[in-house]
């Protein structure tokens, strides 16, 4: 029998997100709005300590890969 | 129309430039725009100059939450059930985060007959050395081109729903230039924030008026 729990914590989530920013490009800055501009390690921080940036970011990278398995864009 | 560029802080100084191409197109077809720029964006300024003037087309940039569009400072220029109903006529596009999801809906309950912005975040991507040089940031460009295009398309005389999706087809080309096999690694982690953009831009109100 198979006892190991199986379910998505938020936690595995974040490390899905900032696995994904390491390919975010060096030399490049998000703006979000009044929040400010953040560089790639600064965005991984953010994520990691969980604050409304890094949940925001989070929000963004899921929507994408919802996209992906939804294929939106291979239709056309 | 009337267009407000507050240029305090990066993002809000990014706006301001690439508005100018907004401005230079209502020129080229005869529209009279009235520019307020920097700290002239306050509230005393912008809500007696829609007074006054009555504008049918209003384009604000700036900082935004959902109950409050900002000038200099993030001033509050319009706010939801504050004096969003001076807005009662026109048409608005708000680059401003977050505004469309309750003071636009408040704004079209009050009178404004459509009113185009984000029910999100707007964010971007920039290079990093280019804040001074803003107009030849060219991945700056792939997010404000798009969204400058729900304002250009009012201008060449289309309805708010075809601004809208104007602009959105606009963000859809972008994406699918970024998927293909040519595109470095680098640029396509664009994606995820471009369609963001595109999915949190809405059209409330009258999708046939014109400007």
């Amino acid at each position: 029998m198979n006892t190991q729990d199986s379910r998505v914590t938020d936690e595995d989530v974040r490390k899905l997100v900032v696995a994904r920013l390491h390919s975010f490009p060096a030399g490049r800055k998000i703006s979000i709005g009044a929040d400010g501009e953040f560089t790639k390690d600064e965005l991984i921080e953010r994520v990691e300590k969980d604050d409304r940036v890094g949940k925001k970011i989070v929000e963004i990278q899921l929507s994408y890969l919802q996209s992906l398995k939804e294929q939106r864009f291979m239709e056309e | 129309m009337l267009i407000t560029r507050p240029n305090h802080d990066v993002t809000t100084t990014y706006l301001f430039h690439w508005s100018k191409d907004i401005i230079d197109t209502a020129i080229h077809h005869k529209l009279s725009v009235i520019d307020v720029t920097g700290k002239r964006v306050s509230k005393k300024e912008v809500n007696s100059i829609i007074k006054k003037m009555k504008p049918s087309f209003v384009c604000f940039n700036g900082h935004g939450n959902e109950r409050i569009i900002g000038g200099y400072d993030n001033e509050p220029l319009i706010q939801k059930d504050v004096n969003e109903s001076i807005l009662s006529g026109a048409v608005v596009f708000a680059r401003a985060c977050r505004s469309a999801k309750e003071l636009g809906p408040s704004c079209v309950t009050k009178g404004t007959t459509a009113y185009i912005g984000y029910t999100d975040d707007f964010v971007f991507l920039t290079e990093e050395g280019k804040e001074t040089r803003s107009l030849t940031d060219g991945v700056v460009k792939i997010f404000l081109e798009p969204s400058n295009y729900v304002a250009i398309s009012f201008i060449k005389g289309h309805s708010a729903g075809q601004a809208n999706q104007r602009s959105k087809n606009y963000f859809k080309n972008n994406i699918k230039k970024l998927m293909t096999s040519d595109t470095s690694k680098e640029d396509r982690e664009l994606i995820p924030y471009l369609l963001w953009d595109m999915d949190h831009q809405v059209c409330i109100g009258d999708d046939k008026v014109v400007v």
